[in-house]
């Protein structure tokens, strides 16, 4: 229950500033965005490969197979720069001028496409499906592994914590990268085999967590009292402990795997080993930093915002939930 | 000593545990992971032994500082090859951990001292937002902005001086410090303890005595840093990695996705070797310093 000291301060006021608030809302926010471009990658995908189809029975239809700019920056040049419009483009006497001067065809890549004619937004919003699979899949395997391992670590201290924490020290002593990169080189990349990999990588983690939380809870009175009571050792165990006392923190665990999960993946695409059948978004940055040269800077630009603006939601989210859970709840 | 014995006990394990699963990856993988490799150095790998026959010759060629030969590298020896790569990457490891301190003791004294300071806070968000960029989008960045003064791939040219050399290697310790969270981390850590320190007893008669705290609040502070240090070993090389891809740096970076690509599993063995046995070493060297530094360890 809150309790609001301040009576000129109301409760729904109270709540808007405990810390934490306002940054897991914005988070959130982030990741609900994030979430709706993975649901509506297929929808925006055909809805682009129809604008497209009726395109290439266009008069133009040849220039759809090139790197084009978004609208809105030709809208910008035209009419915010119309001097620095006029002399870049043709002259009225050339062919091509028609051309240039009307654009019915990339009118539907809101962002542009790359230099094979591949609508940007649709490439970014099926990466988005992409990194929310992987994302899915580790923290499922960190949770399997890491949860029922810090239960035991933590409750029931010493050769199962002995083995516990050598496989905390064993496991967090390797570079992720490093061993994501040797996986990949034995195994090829197989996108199940590296999201296991990570989850496997980020169990310890939530081991080290659990253990910590359920060392500092064990000896507390309610747990006596619900010994003394005749309560089973798993009901103490799972509903007491975890379900009551542990879920916040294991939320906010999943938030910053998520995080780390998208970073890795992005990263391991943009060295090279990405999906061969579909463009992920470390890709399309590492496809766009060849093209900056040539003025096409829209094809690194909204992969490599998207992917410091998801991260961001993601780390804002579990930052704030983080504050939320540890807060005191007066104000 | 007892201490120490389990330490060395503990690089020891883990070590041969983590070289052991890349051998267990191996023969587990699908498929012939040996597929493009030429006859001689199937015998020499030895594909057709077990698989604790196989682990126990490479760790007999560990052991004698013969690691095979590399596949990509045309037969060339894996641990010259290593060693050199590594030395770089060491540097770009230790640089972008002396940029991260530089950062970060001073905006996290500024922060606890100066806390109205707007400028100082505003820091320490740029910080904290350069962090959530992935480093290869900085690092990228950092390119574009530099372009006129420095190319990427001429830092090994004759035709540059050692200034531009120097503010070179400066901006890629900076990108590998902040980019992979390294400084946030110190400051958060940094924050705390001076925060921790500057309220407690001795702290009010040292400052009533001589009014000159800094090095008796850093020091303390210092302390429980070293621990922090030796568990960001493992980010700073990965964070080194990307940054040598992106650079195009002798260090391993390339070379190990090279080695993945070409499956050249004794390269790769090779630098996994190296890098699991200097992150063992050196989070043991920074653990054991802050041992010895804590006095309230020390009396244990």
């Amino acid at each position: 229950m809150l309790q609001v000291y301040n009576k000129n301060v109301s409760p729904l006021m109270a709540r808007l500033r405990r810390p934490g608030f306002m940054q897991a809302v914005f988070g959130l926010t982030g990741v609900l965005i994030f979430s709706a471009f993975a649901f509506l990658s297929t929808d925006y995908q055909r809805h682009v490969e129809g604008a497209r189809q009726q395109a290439l029975n266009s008069p133009f239809a040849s220039m759809t197979q090139f790197a084009n700019q978004p609208p809105a920056l030709e809208w910008c040049w035209r009419w915010l720069a119309p001097k620095f419009y006029q002399a870049n483009t043709v002259s009225a006497e050339d062919p091509f001028a028609l051309m240039e001067a009307d654009k019915p065809y990339q009118d539907f890549h809101i962002w542009g496409t790359d230099n094979s004619g591949r609508d940007i937004l649709a490439s970014i919003l099926s990466g988005a499906a992409v990194s929310i699979q992987g994302g899915l899949l580790a923290i499922m395997i960190s949770l399997a592994i890491g949860i029922p391992l810090g239960i035991l670590s933590g409750y029931y201290q010493g050769r199962t914590r002995v083995v516990a924490d050598y496989l905390i020290a064993n496991v967090t002593t390797l570079p992720k990268l490093i061993i994501l990169i040797i996986v990949i080189g034995i195994w090829g990349y197989d996108f199940s085999a590296i999201m296991v990999t990570i989850g496997i990588l980020a169990a310890p983690k939530m081991m080290n967590i659990l253990q910590q939380r359920i060392q500092l809870l064990k000896n507390n009175q309610f747990i006596d009292a619900a010994k003394a009571l005749g309560v089973p050792e798993y009901q103490i165990i799972l509903k007491h402990i975890l379900w009551y006392n542990s879920k916040s923190l294991i939320f906010v665990q999943i938030i910053y795997e998520f995080a780390e999960v998208i970073l890795l993946e992005t990263t391991l695409s943009y060295l090279g080993f990405g999906l061969k059948d579909q463009l992920s978004w470390g890709g399309m940055v590492s496809d766009g930093m060849a093209y900056i040269a040539s003025q096409q800077y829209w094809m690194l630009f909204f992969p490599a915002a998207t992917i410091v603006t998801v991260i961001a939601a993601f780390l804002l989210f579990a930052d704030g939930l983080g504050k939320l859970f540890n807060h005191k709840t007066t104000v | 000593m007892h201490r120490f014995i389990k330490k060395i006990i503990f690089v020891i394990s883990v070590f041969l545990s983590s070289t052991f699963a890349i051998f267990l990856l191996i023969a587990i993988a699908p498929g012939n992971p040996y597929e493009n490799w030429p006859e001689e150095m199937l015998a020499t790998f030895g594909t057709d032994l077990s698989l604790w026959e196989q682990y126990g010759r490479w760790l007999l060629g560990l052991l004698t500082l013969d690691l095979g030969q590399s596949l990509v590298y045309q037969g060339e020896e894996v641990l010259p090859l290593v060693f050199s790569w590594f030395s770089l990457t060491m540097l770009i490891v230790v640089g972008a951990l002396l940029a991260s301190l530089a950062v970060s003791i001073p905006l996290s004294y500024g922060s606890v001292f100066y806390p109205h300071s707007r400028f100082l806070r505003l820091l320490v968000k740029l910080v904290e937002t350069l962090s959530s960029i992935p480093i290869f989008i900085l690092g990228f960045l950092a390119v574009v902005f530099m372009h006129n003064q420095l190319a990427t791939n001429a830092i090994l040219r004759d035709a540059y001086s050692w200034t531009e050399t120097i503010l070179f290697y400066l901006m890629i310790f900076l990108i590998t410090g902040i980019g992979n969270g390294t400084a946030i981390e110190f400051i958060k850590h940094l924050q705390n303890e001076f925060r921790r320190i500057k309220g407690q007893v001795h702290m009010t008669a040292v400052v009533a005595r001589a009014g000159y705290y800094r090095k008796h609040l850093v020091r303390n502070a210092a302390i429980p840093l070293f621990t922090i240090i030796a568990n960001r070993f493992i980010y700073l090389i990965s964070g080194a990695v990307i940054i040598e891809y992106l650079f195009r740096i002798p260090g391993i970076g390339v070379p190990g996705i090279r080695a993945a690509i070409y499956q050249d599993y004794p390269l790769l063995l090779g630098i996994a070797a190296f890098t699991i046995l200097t992150v063992l070493l050196l989070k043991v060297i920074f653990e054991s310093l802050s041992e010895r530094l804590d006095p309230h360890i020390r009396e244990v």
